[in-house]
């Protein structure tokens, strides 16, 4: 893990000097994380994609401004994913040009994206209605803690908040949540899996 | 685990050449921010053409204007590694620091900036140093308007810089005022972008020399070419702006996959 962490620090310094490998070196790192948590969240490949690739192109025009976590990306690039696939829209609207102009698989067919939103549903995480009800930032906070094992205060670093303002956002969140999953039936009660750790 | 829940080997095979391209001249993403960068200073030189032509009162009226006023003298500061600048007791107003860095050997430099965004914290400036002459990856110096404010009970701020990398810098105290935007009869914000964001509307001079506004999402979409500039209604149409030749490509650059 240090030894990772020690590498991809390195990775960084050369990212922050205009090194395009070094972009596509923390996209294959960190691309398939990042993609199954925007999944569980919008709930249909077309749009993870999108909001995937955004995230990364947003961590190229973005870079003077990244925070870095434990000399990682990952949660900067989680709660921008995050951010992107609340206002999905608007968010991606820089890059949808760029992204469809790309090859995409041809046989990424209907099959595939129906049981893609088959799994997130029986992932249990509905998140993808209930999280309309918060806000970008604390929908962030919310899946670094509870979904991806981050402390507060490491979700906050990334965010760029104060440690107290992520409690108390967490705190908003999950009430907000809790009250948005209440009435619903079976998958809703069942705990949120914990996301894959490194 | 299913494929189904692995992104789109080709696609990302596909953005991951995107990302490699970039530093290299070749990357569509570069060339929309130098378009980007284009309209910014096309922006700016609206602001520069109101102060040549006597319009400057009408230019920083415009709403959502970020104006920001040195309070007290410049304090200079040479150093190597991290270092403070003392400014002394912040002025009653001061809400920003303005702060020049300079690099003055290869390195890095890092300092806390207001935040840049809506709901956000403070953030951060990170400025890779390569010399003291500028290169196509670093100017090796930059100003910002938005320096964070010392700490309460201090009077200095930080600039973290690796261990050698030498640097020296001015800055004072400054207050900064925002005018609000202004809401047309569709209910759209109209005037400048500053930290709270982007209105709906944002002021671009047109090629006919027409001061007026172009949508924000014509901004973000910019392959509907040439965008087109409104009076503050958003519909009375007063030219197009001019962003000259370097149109994005719309036939992919890819090779064969990997």
């Amino acid at each position: 893990m240090s030894d990772d962490a020690a590498d991809e620090a390195g990775i960084w310094e050369s990212a922050l000097r205009g090194d395009g490998s070094a972009f596509a070196a923390l996209f294959r790192l960190h691309h398939p994380r990042v993609y199954r948590r925007v999944l569980g969240i919008v709930g249909n490949a077309h749009d993870a994609q999108e909001v995937t690739a955004s995230a990364f192109f947003e961590l190229w025009r973005k870079r003077r401004h990244v925070r870095l976590v434990n000399d990682s990306v990952l949660p900067w690039l989680i709660a921008t994913a995050v951010n992107l696939a609340q206002n999905r829209r608007r968010g991606t609207a820089r890059y949808r040009k760029l992204i469809d102009g790309l090859p995409h698989s041809d046989d990424l067919d209907a099959e595939a994206i129906a049981l893609s939103n088959v799994e997130t549903e029986l992932l249990g995480v509905r998140l993808h209605a209930a999280m309309r009800a918060l806000s970008k930032t604390d929908a962030a906070v919310l899946v670094l803690t509870a979904l991806d094992g981050y402390t507060s205060t490491e979700a906050a670093n990334a965010v760029g908040i104060k440690p107290g303002a992520a409690r108390m956002r967490l705190h908003r969140a999950r009430e907000k949540l809790r009250a948005e999953l209440r009435d619903d039936h079976a998958p809703a009660t069942r705990p949120i899996p914990e996301g894959e750790h490194a | 685990m299913s494929t189904a829940t692995m992104m789109d080997p080709v696609l990302a095979a596909a953005v991951e050449r995107e990302l490699a391209a970039l530093g290299a001249g070749k990357s569509r993403l570069e060339r929309r921010q130098r378009r980007t960068r284009t309209l910014s200073l096309l922006l700016a030189g609206v602001a520069l053409a109101g102060a040549i032509t006597g319009a400057a009162a009408v230019v920083s009226q415009l709403p959502g204007t970020t104006t920001t006023v040195p309070l007290s003298n410049p304090v200079s500061v040479t150093h190597s590694g991290t270092g403070t600048i003392d400014l002394g007791p912040a002025p009653a107003h001061a809400s920003a620091v303005i702060l020049h860095i300079q690099c003055l050997s290869t390195g890095q430099i890092r300092f806390a900036t207001e935040p840049q965004g809506p709901h956000q914290g403070p953030s951060e400036l990170i400025m890779p140093c390569t010399g003291t002459k500028p290169t196509p990856t670093s100017s090796n110096h930059t100003t910002a308007k938005d320096a964070l404010l010392p700490q309460a009970g201090s009077t200095s701020i930080t600039i973290t810089a690796t261990p050698g990398t030498k640097w020296t810098a001015t800055a004072s105290y400054a207050s900064q005022s925002i005018s609000p935007w202004k809401v047309n009869a569709h209910g759209q914000s109209y005037g400048v972008d500053n930290k709270y964001g982007e209105p709906d509307l944002q002021a671009a001079q047109a090629s006919n020399g027409k001061l007026g506004y172009i949508y924000t999402k014509d901004i973000l979409n910019p392959d509907r070419q040439p965008p087109t500039v409104y009076a503050s209604d958003g519909t009375t149409v007063l030219g197009h702006l001019d962003i000259g030749s370097d149109t994005p490509s719309t036939t992919p650059s890819h090779g064969s996959s990997k």
